[in-house]
């Protein structure tokens, strides 16, 4: 009966810890699509973008941001944000200020600024030169994996319950 | 007789006259309805320890150019000199003084508005930035930023051969001139 205890306790103490986020906010991975709108077609833009090709912005966020109303994401405490231009790139280290706007569950601001090189505000952005594009306001979620040592800890516990209920029962 | 009858007809002239002004001051307006005191622009001016006559100029520089209307006569620059002229070093700049965009000239930003409509404003008011876009044929639109420390501009139009793409980081001054010129041109449209 002990045993049996023991189990319902230690399944419950896991169930917890797998389930925790589910309760409350949790992370998820991201990507964001920017579609180039004019680039190099005319004269060469910092990035060798054309008109027509793409930007990713990508990184793990507080899936709390896409609930109903206004949210704003900023990034450095649990929230990354890394921005790949043309195999440029760039990162929340770049632009400490950087933050993403959300309503109702769509990008509405994407705000990124390293002076001269790459900016974003609103939802364009561009080289501050010759290159403009408009990032997808439906932003890609997919959840954060459970980390492979999270499921080892919990068989282990589980192994464990069995290992003491054979004991039991062979006393 | 003719002194009583010429004093009459003076005295009708001068009744008219006064008609005249009374009803020319009833109609009278400032292009937004409301003059620069009634916005309190210049209310700084009034305030102990600043230099008598400074509150009446800006009055009269900012109703010039009104900040609530975009459509505005350019602003008097003697009226500025003068302003500047009388200002001690412990009064305040102009309390309106417009600073132009460096993202777009005045009929670059007006264009947005010709057809007394424009396909979407976001922002302004109590927010940092604000965007002005005109989606027809092609991508215009006209933005700007004045966050501490990201103060920017932009003026994008596809339409145009080649294309217009500015995107400058500015001074706050700057920004905040771009930021107003953007607010009016949506309000001067925009229910």
């Amino acid at each position: 009966m002990k045993a049996y205890k023991t189990a319902l306790l230690l399944s419950s103490a896991l169930c917890m810890l797998l389930g925790m986020g589910t309760a409350s906010a949790v992370l998820v991975n991201y990507t964001i699509t920017g579609t180039v709108t004019a680039g190099d077609e005319f004269d060469t833009n910092a990035f060798n973008l054309t008109a027509g090709e793409t930007i990713t912005a990508y990184g793990v966020i507080d899936d709390s941001v896409f609930g109903t109303g206004a949210h704003t994401a900023t990034f450095g405490s649990g929230n990354t944000l890394t921005i790949d231009v043309n195999g440029t790139f760039f990162t929340h280290a770049d632009d400490t200020a950087a933050s993403l706007g959300f309503a109702d569950g769509l990008l509405t601001d994407f705000d990124f600024l390293v002076v001269g090189t790459f900016s974003s505000y609103f939802l364009f952005f561009d080289d501050q030169d010759l290159m403009l594009g408009d990032w997808n306001p439906v932003v890609a979620t997919t959840p954060v994996p459970v980390p492979a040592a999270v499921w080892l800890f919990g068989s282990g516990l589980l192994g464990l319950v069995g290992v003491a209920r054979r004991r039991k029962a062979i006393v | 007789m003719i002194s009583k009858s010429r004093t009459l007809i003076t005295a009708a002239f001068v009744m008219l006259l006064g008609m005249t002004g009374f009803s020319a001051t009833a109609v009278a307006t400032t292009p937004d309805g409301e003059t620069p005191a009634n916005e309190g622009v210049c209310d700084i001016l009034k305030a102990d320890g600043i230099t008598k006559g400074l509150y009446g100029l800006c009055n009269a520089y900012c109703e010039a150019q009104d900040l609530d209307t975009f459509d505005k006569e350019p602003p008097s620059t003697k009226i500025l000199a003068n302003y500047n002229k009388k200002k001690a070093a412990t009064d305040p700049d102009m309390p309106c003084l417009r600073v132009p965009c460096p993202c777009w000239s005045d009929e670059e930003l007006a264009s947005f508005t010709a057809d007394g409509m424009v396909a979407t404003c976001i922002g302004g008011d109590s927010a940092d930035k604000v965007q002005i876009i005109d989606n027809a044929p092609l991508t215009k639109f006209a933005d700007a930023d004045i966050t501490l420390n990201r103060e920017r501009c932009r003026y994008i139009d596809l339409n145009t051969t080649p294309r217009t793409i500015r995107s400058f980081t500015i001074n706050a001054a700057e920004a905040q001139g771009c930021f107003t010129a953007i607010v009016n041109a949506c309000n001067s449209v925009l229910p």
